[in-house]
């Protein structure tokens, strides 16, 4: 069989790496345009897996303090993810709160921020285990990259078929944006019916650059060209990295008003509302989600912490048994089980649930916060002595918890309390 | 992410002897149809290299699965089936061969032997053309009923059309470089063509014929029926027949699923967050019926088979195996099984079960049984050891010691030598010349209980060593380090000492800390000159004791050197001269500068006191003589380096906040430079470069600026040490009161200051309030008088003008003390006299 067939059948089928190779023995050989453009494609794509370049939204943006052209700096009153709520998801709130609390109360509302960090912590895991690997988009830089690649004049004809696959060349695999912009804007000149994916890929290039007036003016003149479910979401990703939470809503509303009921755009919808602690809103969209997409594992887990804090623990331990069927075990997930069995008072199944937990847990935040949970199993089990070996052993592992460190402080609050009284009392019988 | 997994049925694994050459299949190799000969089921043709395999797969073990293998010519690209040769009755099979094809026909006969029936294939027609071939589609194009004509499109994304073994006509285009697919849409008469720009062009084949023949005449264009703009590649299209007037063209891209209309309405877009392999579609019920429902099933690279309707997922499953291609089989006693063929060249065959595998994931739960008596009593011994470990301190200290005792080290400084090796001669020759080894021997009786150390030196500015720290992971008997310490730079010495410091690990995991300190040889620095006779500042010690002769002192050198009375050293570093005299029962020492006494007065004491031991005297003291000008100068001498260097700090600090506003000026420019670039047509960036390239000189010449001033300010920091210590020195001989003696020392702070870290304003200041407030007990108001301006730093004009007020204020104050202390002694002492006479 000619090894061109070959080479075409394997990037047909998508085996990159067997392609790669076998592209590099023929190239040794014979200059062939397809097979160069086909080692490209492969090299192009390899690198979109590994650098998320097929997610449009990321999920931390980073925020360049030196940008000048941002759209807005200050988000005005009410429309910012950063707004202050009364609920007791904000650690630092609580600290604050410390001298009007009670002890034991204080040690209950820690307790409920621990919980909703490691379901949170399960839902994150969970809505990323889906994807492939963690390097930065735009700077992977693949080790033996051909530096002979033979590029085109633009004056060729054969620039504007190829100027596509140059420019996710050059974005992906080189990491130039400079060169990448520089492609198409030649391609943008050269062809006279401009299509909208070379508006979409400025507006990669200017929000890897930082230049948010400009990626929205691009990403906007995108939409008018074509109405393409990765616009929307690159533009809801762009304004929620902004802290424009409204904003994104909007475009959320307009694209689902063109895609109806479509799941990226309504778990985007619902991310947003769960930032803006509208969880109403939020369980009621990710069931929607949930109804398009029943193995989205990010809706199911939003659903059952929602349950679980709607004092429903034993709809919400269905939902986890549900997950734990369908994905790969881990920490968080036992650790919701442990909780849910707490709560439903199946006494038996809370320690193991813990115990596969820890055993399952590899970072020491996770294990300081199980302890902290096992803490609290105790209390509600009326064993201080044990509340608080749990709480000391929380701290060993994670020094940084504050949570722990209010609920040991409290815990011996009340043991220095009931040791003065019982003192007390037996001074009093003598 | 499903509980359930695809049911084996059947496969070919058993069947599969040799192995096939990876990318010798591709999504074509497989075709399953339905053909007269074998009406009661499905059969699947699959290509392998340049064999064409035929299987029946039935469930009776007895019966072959396989109806035929043949071995063709050549390496199979594509098989299809469909009606090329109008007079047969049954489908044909269409061969596809690399520069041919050829059409075959399924013949069954009927055994009249044991042998039972045969089937071979018939060959009908052959053609072979010239242009390489990529791929091929069928269809009754041109609305033509009674058979099926064969379009090809090559390597190079030309169409060649042909009907049985004609050549119709040829379409050349230019804009494909990786050929991709293509399909003819029935309903409308039209092809589907996916090329390089990665938009979908739709042309009818009335169409495409007349381009062929326009193709002659270059200049005109030929515009689509209708395009989609995908700008994704295409890696497969599927076109199937949904209702009776139209059909829907289903693309599948590198993430995301288009369906549309045959008239070019989107119906519905899926995105995926997983990568495809393939997919095939296929109606449920019968397309002229409404109620037909049309589903996508989907193969992602992780072997997970998504079942579609519209965007909502139905069904999502394992599939046990990669695979490459997928489609449906009517079988005998399978209606409905899904065909795969893995990308190994193996061919399976199985249905959706409803089976679930319940926790498959899930490991067994850790749930031994426990006895919580024994646990408690564990964890009673662990907390009474714990509770011991807390209250007894001696024992913590024992072990300590453990380490000490088996550790062994030794560290001492040889004479200085030449640099042979000329690695650090950057900048000026003389001073790189000499350097002094130190030498450290650590010696360890049980390497066992010795996980690592690591040795640091720290040495004071200019002086530097070759490695400032070494690890040693496991120490076997003796190991002998050498180190180089070297002079860096021209400025004052103010501390002749290195510390050399031992970080421990030992087998458990404790870390023990050992230090060793070590004094450099004068000679590293200084060399006796010809005597100078007049100074201006001069400091007498005397002692108890005989005088001691110089060359016993000044031991590193030659006594030819050092035979007179009156020595005069110069540094090496800053060319300046000290002189040593003796007279009659007192030492004096002479410098035209206080920085200059320093470190060789350190050195002599040390040595003094180290002769004094040898010679095994007993109650060594000596004590400083000086005249109150001595102490007026050196107190002011000692504020205005103080002053010098605040001064010189705030320069570095404007010309470094100049450089942030530069950085985000310069930042600026480029983005809006990018900005301009980028438009259309580019806006006039003249200005702009112009603006940059000075914004960018400008960065240049103040980091350069930078660098100077802060070698100014490291040599300012290093004079303000100097004089530092010598008033630590002199004060320490004085006073008596050792609080406010250690109080002192740990306001002037004199270690705090090194290389890059200047900040010794802000260190000294709190040490100075705190000093004031506690130890003088001044009244309120002077307190406020002299407290530093809060809101502002402790570098403002203001704020150094009360630090330097403070400082005098207390260092008068100790003098003062120790002189009233030292009359009191002396009227004591002149008491007790009288007493005695």
């Amino acid at each position: 069989m000619d090894v061109e067939y070959r080479i075409l059948n394997l990037f047909k089928t998508k085996q990159y790496d067997d392609c790669l190779k076998l592209c590099a023995n023929a190239l040794q050989y014979k200059d062939d345009r397809m097979i160069d453009f086909i080692r490209m494609r492969s090299m192009t794509i390899q690198a979109k897996v590994a650098g998320n370049g097929y997610d449009e939204v990321s999920y931390f943006p980073n925020q360049d303090e030196l940008t000048a052209t941002a759209v807005a700096k200050t988000p005005r009153p009410g429309t910012s993810f950063q707004q202050k709520t009364k609920t007791t998801t904000n650690p630092s709130e609580i600290t604050k709160k410390r001298v009007t609390a009670t002890a034991v109360s204080r040690s209950r509302l820690a307790t409920t921020t621990i919980r909703t960090r490691s379901a949170r912590t399960a839902l994150h895991t969970a809505s990323r285990l889906s994807r492939a690997a963690t390097a930065v988009a735009g700077n992977s830089i693949i080790p033996g990259m051909p530096v002979t690649l033979r590029f085109l004049e633009k004056d060729d004809k054969l620039f504007i078929p190829a100027s596509k696959t140059l420019f996710e060349y050059i974005y992906y695999c080189e990491g130039n944006i400079r060169k990448a912009m520089d492609v198409a804007f030649q391609a943008q000149k050269a062809d006279n019916t401009v299509s909208w994916w070379w508006n979409f890929s400025l507006a990669r290039c200017y929000s890897v650059l930082g230049m948010y007036r400009n990626t929205e003016e691009c990403l906007r003149q995108a939409l008018r060209q074509n109405k393409h479910v990765s616009i929307y979401l690159r533009l809801i990703a762009m304004y929620v990295g902004m802290n424009q939470p409204l904003t994104a809503l909007d475009v959320c509303k307009q694209g689902l008003s063109y895609f109806h009921d479509y799941a990226p755009l309504l778990i985007e919808q619902a991310r947003i509302h769960e930032e803006m602690d509208l969880s109403a809103l939020a369980v009621k969209e990710y069931r929607m989600v949930a109804i398009e997409d029943p193995s989205n594992m990010e809706a199911v887990a939003y659903i059952a912490m929602f349950n679980f804090y709607n004092d429903q623990p034993e709809i919400a331990l269905r939902y986890y048994r549900r997950l734990l069927a369908t994905q790969s075990p881990g920490a968080e997930i036992y650790n919701n089980l442990g909780l849910c069995c707490l709560y439903c008072n199946q006494w038996d199944l809370t320690i193991p649930c813990f115990r596969q937990s820890l055993y399952f847990s590899t970072d020491p935040e996770t294990r300081s916060n199980i302890w902290y949970n096992l803490a609290h199993v105790a209390l509600s089990t009326g064993d201080i002595i044990l509340a608080r070996r749990c709480l000391q052993v929380s701290l060993a592992t994670n020094s940084g918890n504050n949570a722990s460190v209010h609920a040991l402080h409290a815990l011996n609050k009340i043991l220095h309390c009931r040791n003065t009284l019982n003192s007390e009392n037996v001074n009093a019988h003598k | 992410m499903s509980i359930f997994k695809v049911k084996y049925w059947w496969s070919t694994d058993s069947l599969h002897t040799k192995e096939t050459v990876s990318g010798s299949q591709n999504a074509y190799s497989l075709k399953v149809d339905r053909f007269n000969s074998h009406s009661d089921s499905d059969c699947i043709l699959l290509a392998e290299e340049s064999t064409i395999k035929v299987f029946k797969p039935n469930i009776e073990q007895e019966n072959s699965h396989t109806l035929l293998e043949s071995e063709l010519e050549d390496v199979i690209l594509q098989i299809e089936t469909g009606k090329f040769v109008s007079e047969i009755a049954d489908r044909q099979i269409i061969v596809l061969h690399a520069r041919s094809y050829s059409i075959y026909q399924l013949l069954k006969q009927e055994g009249h032997t044991n042998a039972g029936e045969q089937n071979k294939l018939e060959p009908l027609v052959r053609h072979a053309f010239t242009r390489k071939a990529d791929s091929l589609t069928c269809g009754p194009f041109g609305n033509i009923k009674t058979r099926d004509f064969i379009c090809i499109q090559g390597l190079d994304g030309s169409l060649s059309f042909f009907d049985q073994d004609t050549f119709l006509f040829l379409c050349i285009f230019n804009d494909v470089i990786i050929p991709g697919p293509i399909s003819y849409i029935a309903n409308c008469d039209a092809f589907v063509l996916c090329k390089s720009t990665w938009v979908l062009e739709i042309y009818s084949y009335q169409q495409l014929r007349e381009f062929s023949e326009l193709s002659l005449r270059q200049n005109k264009q030929n515009v689509p029926q209708w395009t989609y703009s995908a700008c994704e590649e295409i890696t497969q299209i599927q076109v199937i027949q949904t209702s009776s007037n139209f059909s829907s063209i289903i693309a599948l891209g590198e993430r995301h699923l288009c369906c549309f209309q045959d008239n070019g309405l989107m119906k519905f877009m899926i995105k995926f967050d997983y990568m495809p392999m393939c997919f095939n579609s296929y109606l449920i019920g019968w397309y002229y019926e409404p109620t037909a429902r049309m589903l996508v099933m989907v193969a992602s690279d992780d072997c997970k088979l998504y079942v579609y309707e519209n965007t909502t997922l139905l069904w999502s499953c394992d599939l046990l195996h990669p695979v490459i291609s997928i489609a449906r089989c009517f079988l005998k006693n399978l209606p409905g099984g899904i065909v795969s063929l893995s990308n190994t060249g193996i061919v399976n065959v199985g249905y959706l079960g409803t089976e679930p595998d319940l926790n498959g994931n899930a490991r067994a739960m850790i749930n031994e049984p426990i006895d919580p008596e024994q646990i408690q009593a564990e964890l009673d011994e662990v907390e009474s050891a714990l509770q011991k470990l807390l209250d007894d301190k001696d024992e913590a200290a024992t072990s300590f010691s453990l380490v000490e005792r088996t550790i062994n080290i030794k560290a001492d400084v040889g004479k200085p030598v030449q640099n042979l090796f000329q690695e650090f001669s950057k900048g000026d020759e003389a001073l790189h010349l000499l350097m002094c080894p130190i030498i450290v021997m650590i010696t360890c009786d049980d390497p066992k209980i010795i996980q690592n150390v690591q040795i640091s030196y720290v040495c004071c500015f200019p002086f530097a060593c070759s490695e400032s720290a070494i690890s040693l992971d496991r120490i076997n008997g003796t190991e002998i380090i050498e180190t180089q310490v070297f002079l860096t730079s021209h400025c004052d010495i103010s501390d002749t000492r290195v510390v050399i410091m031992f970080t421990i690990t030992d087998s458990a995991g404790k870390i023990v800390v050992l230090s060793r300190e070590i004094l450099l040889p004068i000679s590293l620095y200084c060399t006796p000159i010809e005597i100078i006779s007049e100074n201006q500042y001069m400091l007498s010690v005397r002692t108890n004791n005989p005088i001691v002769e110089f060359t016993q002192i000044f031991t590193d050198f030659n006594g030819e050197d050092l035979s007179s009375n009156t020595i005069t050293f110069g540094y090496r570093s800053t060319k300046n001269t000290i002189t040593l005299k003796i007279r009659d029962d007192h030492y004096i020492i002479e410098a035209n500068n206080f920085t200059e006494i320093t470190s060789v007065l350190d050195h002599f004491l040390v040595k003094l006191i180290d002769h004094h031991r040898r010679m095994s005297t007993k109650d060594f003291r000596f004590d400083f003589q000086y005249d109150k000008e001595f102490k007026k100068q050196l107190l002011h001498n000692f504020l205005k380096s103080i002053e010098i260097h605040a001064k010189e700090r705030i320069k570095l600090k404007g010309f470094e906040d100049e450089l942030m506003t530069l950085h985000g000026q310069f930042t600026l420019i480029q983005k809006k430079l990018l900005v301009q670039y980028g438009s259309l047509p580019p806006g006039d960036c003249e200005s702009l470069e112009f603006l940059m390239k000075d914004t960018h000189h400008r960065l240049v010449s103040t980091v350069q600026e930078i660098v100077k001033c802060k070698d100014t300010v490291c040599n300012l920091g290093s004079t303000l040490s100097t004089v530092g210590r010598l008033i630590l020195c002199i004060l320490k001989q004085v006073t008596h009161d050792s609080l406010k003696m250690k109080l002192i020392e740990e306001m002037m702070s004199v270690n705090s200051l090194y290389e890059d870290y200047q900040e010794w304003e802000e260190a000294a200041v709190q040490g100075v309030f705190y000093i004031l407030n506690t130890l003088l007990k001044k009244s309120d108001k002077d307190k406020e008088k002299l407290a530093p301006v809060t809101e502002q730093d402790a570098l403002s004009q203001i704020n150094v003008k009360r630090c330097l007020k403070q400082t005098k204020v207390i260092l008068e104050m100790m003098f003062e003390d120790a002189s009233a202390e030292d009359q009191d002694g002396r009227v004591a002492r002149t008491e007790e006299l009288v007493e005695v006479i």
